[in-house]
């Protein structure tokens, strides 16, 4: 006997996504690591400053539809404090603070999930065979749900969105090197 | 595949979402007012007059047993929901509404999974005005929800729930109880329906 109620929906809702900006940003392992942590193994990472960049992929200067300045500059501060689970998800917790073109500081915290095959956990925390060589990276894609906070009027739209990051994150020697991310808003 | 130099993207990452489930949600509350912002949240009591939960259930739109999920077929978690709780807030600044909720689900399988989710919702009217003690036993207001979402199960048949960051469209209905007259609290109901997908 089913427990869904016969008047639950048969149709899907409306769903869309408004396409917001781009960037990418090289990282690298903090100086001081955290290791084993209950739950998994900490691998943070922080930005390389001066090796990222915020932009539109069509260069333009506004949102289309919602005729809003776009957003372009770098990654002025931010990192990951990564946790490696035992079941080999690593769960990112990232904190970042873009720096437009025009000067304004905006913040964003956000969380992602992403797998790094079976097997990742173990390889972690042995020293022979790590997840990632330079040779033959782990790329893999991630799913990420920003929000945004700035005190900028000129960009406060962006606090009123959840957003979402389609993503690819590349991983050499259990960390991760760099990231790429689309970045949409739901709508 | 190798990530391209720094700024030289020239085409979008793959985007591509999967539904994953949907679930609906009815809860009642009180409206609190104050200067900064308005909290809706079911109140802590468990033996106040909280509406039923009968018809919170978590369900595949078209009635199926199984999703495809990165590349693999996944039995869809189909039950009641057993427990929920939702807390609006409304922005004082700009009106939107920051949402938050959890919920545990027992599927028809007998597995519990729980569920957290944060996100915003934003409504057809100003909600403030809805809100105001003036306009009690108003219509009930609609908008939309965006939220994300994420999964935690013991169960090894819906661990891959967990292992994924989801995001969820939703609507909103947002009604007034009649017969309150306790200012400054105003009783409200709220019904969420929410479609779920992941990425693939």
């Amino acid at each position: 006997m089913t427990s869904v109620p016969n008047r639950a929906r048969r149709t899907f809702l409306d769903q869309s996504l408004l396409y917001l900006f781009s960037y990418d940003v090289a990282t690298q392992p903090v100086g001081d690591e955290i290791g084993f942590v209950p739950g998994g193994l900490r691998l943070d990472v922080e930005c390389i400053p001066n090796q990222s960049r915020v932009y539109h992929l069509l260069h333009e200067r506004s949102v289309a539809g919602l005729g809003t300045p776009g957003i372009s500059g770098l990654v002025s501060s931010g990192g990951d404090a990564a946790l490696l689970r035992e079941d080999d998800v690593v769960v990112s917790q990232v904190q970042m603070t873009i720096c437009t073109d025009d000067g304004v500081l905006i913040d964003s915290r956000y969380q992602g999930k992403f797998s790094v095959g079976a097997g990742g956990y173990r390889r972690a925390i042995g020293n022979d065979k790590p997840v990632g060589t330079e040779k033959n990276p782990l790329i893999v894609s991630v799913v990420v749900t920003p929000r945004y906070e700035t005190a900028s009027a000129k960009y406060r739209w962006l606090t009123q969105y959840q957003c979402v990051g389609f993503g690819m994150i590349t991983i050499i020697k259990n960390h991760q090197r760099s990231v790429s991310y689309d970045i949409y808003a739901m709508l | 595949m190798l990530l391209p130099e720094w700024g030289d993207r020239q085409t979008f990452l793959p985007k591509e979402l999967s539904y994953l489930g949907s679930f609906d949600v009815q809860s009642r509350g009180y409206h609190s007012v104050s200067e900064s912002e308005a909290t809706l949240q079911k109140p802590d009591d468990p033996g106040s007059n909280l509406s039923p939960l009968s018809e919170a259930a978590f369900y595949h739109v078209l009635r199926a047993a199984t999703v495809i999920i990165g590349g693999r077929e996944r039995d869809c978690p189909v039950g009641e929901i057993a427990y929920a709780f939702e807390r609006l807030i409304l922005r004082a600044v700009d009106g939107l509404v920051e949402v938050s909720g959890q919920l545990v689900l027992h599927t028809e399988d007998n597995a519990s999974i729980d569920a957290t989710y944060s996100g915003i919702a934003r409504f057809f009217h100003p909600l403030s005005d809805f809100l105001a003690l003036q306009r009690r036993n108003a219509a009930m207001e609609t908008g939309h929800a965006f939220i994300t979402i994420g999964f935690d199960t013991a169960d090894q048949r819906y661990a891959w729930l967990g292992d994924r960051q989801c995001i969820a469209f939703g609507n909103m209905n947002l009604a007034q109880n009649r017969g309150n007259g306790n200012a400054p609290s105003v009783d409200l109901t709220v019904e969420s329906s929410y479609d779920i997908y992941t990425g693939s």
